[in-house]
């Protein structure tokens, strides 16, 4: 079986042949060495080159128009997935840079990002630095996203090409900053909660954010996309960013039209959202978002449980998560193995379940920990599931 | 009467988040002649009151913030008003993101509510090295150190301060205690501090603990 019929089916709860896996993000040199691969300094690299190069911002918008250049950019994270079996190779859609910076640049979104060297293996890390934008009247002065711009449907396509060149052992699945990230990102969540308090102000800004986002998965969808991401954390350890009812107000909505819009065009959406989402988990549901990712198993929230929340909404949503990085860092292996395995005894049977990391595979996960877990998927995630007692 | 009913205003500005008003209002309180630290003490029950609200999970972490910058705006205004004294008499606190992690937001909603509750606030920034804490340490003589540590890679960086503390010979002259999304009471006393907190609130009233021990 492929890996989109493999993904999809999971997605539809049905069996395919085995659990399919996912991982949102995957920073760490180490284990990627130890599949083989050569991780490259990549983005690092070429912004650290291009910041002291005229004409800076054309050639970068000329490389992301490049479909060749593009996939080769990609073909790196897409053969460590193939080779570690990981059903999804992430391509994107927006998060794109601005303008360059020393150590890295600023989004489209406004966020300051920089790349980092681990200390430990070298991995390099793209971090948040703060928004650019100090008010509502920076964030008007700035030129909106464009989702016709032709640089996010190439990495799309450049996706595409590295599918079919792998014959389709890995899901090219495009992704899209959606409405809250971005949007408080780009302000900083001082500033943003300054704006949270002019409902004229707000309102706009994530209107404009909806728009986009909207747009930009009918685009992906009509292009032949049948599963899209949506990057969007509305939560943290303790609770959500902002309330329930603006989340209702601002986001929601938008959240619904844009899986309309992507079920219209036969497309299902993968919503990312770390944190404690338990307030507002019924919203997600009932906006027809079909896959949730991480469910992050270390917030100070009990019952964000992913086995009580698969009890009640098993049936309406597929789980993508919730092995703990915690635990893959610094936990012992039996304890890995085993709840790796409770997961896959109850979440997999009869479809509905990703196998992931309840947040990301980051530097300090170690390889026998990672090993532990494939072995565990490889030993007993094949349908059907028979997991003994 | 007036004069009472123009405190309270304050205090529900800060309940209410309106970071608009507050400015012109302290200011108007401290034209007309008003005591500056009534103006304090009554921001600083609005501040508990948003804390409160924050744990009943009425408000949530943007309204938290808020609260924080309508209470910063207020002690621009106010803190030339204030004696040198009568600013964070309760302590010194030295607060830290450690080496490798350069996220801010639960270290600076901590200082914004220390302040608030009283305490001086050494702020070492983020991604901070144990020789920084160190030096702080020795100028200041603060008695609690709190670190902020969100990524789970950085987790033993909080060992390397515990045990660079030791080899200074301070570790038994300061108490630690640390915060952020991938630790908890187990691993913090695994990497050898003094205490967790949950939250920024919970940060306040554990260390309210720790400077009196």
């Amino acid at each position: 079986m492929d890996a989109p019929t493999r993904v999809l089916m999971a997605i539809n709860h049905d069996e395919p042949d085995r659990v399919p896996a996912f991982e949102s993000a995957f920073t760490n040199n180490t284990i990627m060495r130890h599949y083989g691969i050569k991780p490259s300094a990549g983005l690092f690299a070429g912004l650290k080159i291009l910041r002291f190069i005229p004409f800076r911002h054309s050639i970068m918008r000329s490389a992301l128009k490049n479909r060749k250049l593009v996939a080769k950019g990609l073909k790196e994270i897409f053969e460590f997935s193939r080779r570690v079996k990981l059903d999804i190779g992430i391509s994107v859609a927006s998060l794109f840079p601005r303008k360059i910076i020393k150590n890295g640049f600023i989004d489209e979104y406004g966020r300051i990002m920089k790349l980092e060297k681990y200390s430990g293996d070298g991995t390099i890390i793209l971090g948040y630095y703060g928004g650019f934008f100090k008010d509502f009247d920076d964030y008007e002065s700035w030129e909106q996203l464009d989702p016709n711009d032709e640089i996010r449907i190439i990495n799309f396509l450049a996706g595409q090409d590295l599918e079919n060149e792998m014959k389709h052992e890995v899901f090219n699945v495009p992704a899209v900053g959606a409405l809250m990230e971005c949007t408080w990102e780009g302000f900083g969540l001082e500033n943003f909660s300054r704006l949270l308090a002019h409902r004229k102000q707000i309102k706009k800004v994530f209107d404009d954010r909806g728009e986009f986002t909207l747009e930009m998965v009918k685009i992906l969808a009509e292009n032949g996309a049948r599963l899209i991401i949506l990057w969007d954390d509305y939560g943290f350890k303790n609770g959500l960013f902002m309330s329930p009812k603006n989340y209702r107000q601002y986001v929601f909505p938008w959240i619904k039209r844009i899986c309309e819009a992507a079920h219209k065009n036969d497309s299902k959406i993968l919503l990312h959202s770390d944190g404690d989402l338990m307030q507002i988990f019924e919203d997600i549901v009932s906006s027809g978002v079909d896959a949730l990712n991480p469910i992050e198993p270390t917030t100070a929230n009990p019952d964000y449980n992913i086995f009580k929340l698969h009890e009640k909404y098993g049936d309406k949503l597929t789980f993508v998560g919730n092995i703990s990085p915690v635990m893959l860092s610094q936990g012992k292996i039996s304890e890995i193995e085993e709840y790796s395995k409770k997961l896959i005894k109850v979440l997999a049977p009869g479809g509905g379940y990703i196998f992931s990391s309840g947040h990301s595979i980051n530097p300090a996960v170690t390889i026998d920990r990672w090993e532990a877990v494939m072995r565990i998927r490889e030993k007993y995630g094949n349908y059907p599931i028979k997991i003994d007692e | 009467m007036v004069f009472n009913l123009t405190l309270n205003k304050i205090k529900e500005l800060i309940i209410d988040l309106n970071v608009d008003e507050i400015k012109e209002t302290v200011q108007a309180e401290l034209d007309a002649g008003t005591d500056p630290k009534q103006i304090l003490q009554v921001l600083t029950e609005g501040m508990d009151e948003v804390g409160r609200l924050y744990e009943r999970k009425e408000y949530f972490l943007t309204d938290l913030i808020l609260a924080g910058e309508t209470m910063k705006d207020a002690m621009t205004v106010l803190n030339p008003y204030l004696k040198a004294d009568e600013q964070g008499n309760k302590g010194k606190i030295i607060c830290a993101t450690v080496k490798g992690d350069n996220h801010d937001i639960g270290k600076n909603i901590l200082i914004t509510m220390l302040i608030s509750a009283g305490y001086e606030i050494i702020d070492l920034g983020t991604n901070c090295p144990a020789n920084k804490i160190i030096k702080a340490i020795k100028k200041t003589k603060a008695k609690v150190i709190a670190l902020s540590c969100l990524l789970t890679m950085t987790i033993e960086e909080i060992k390397n301060i515990v045990d660079a503390l030791k080899s200074a010979g301070l570790r038994d002259k300061v108490k630690i205690i640390v915060g952020g999304a991938p630790l908890n009471m187990e691993i913090a006393k695994k990497m050898g501090t003094d205490d967790y907190a949950n939250d920024a609130i919970d940060g306040v009233r554990h260390i309210n603990i720790l400077m009196e021990g």
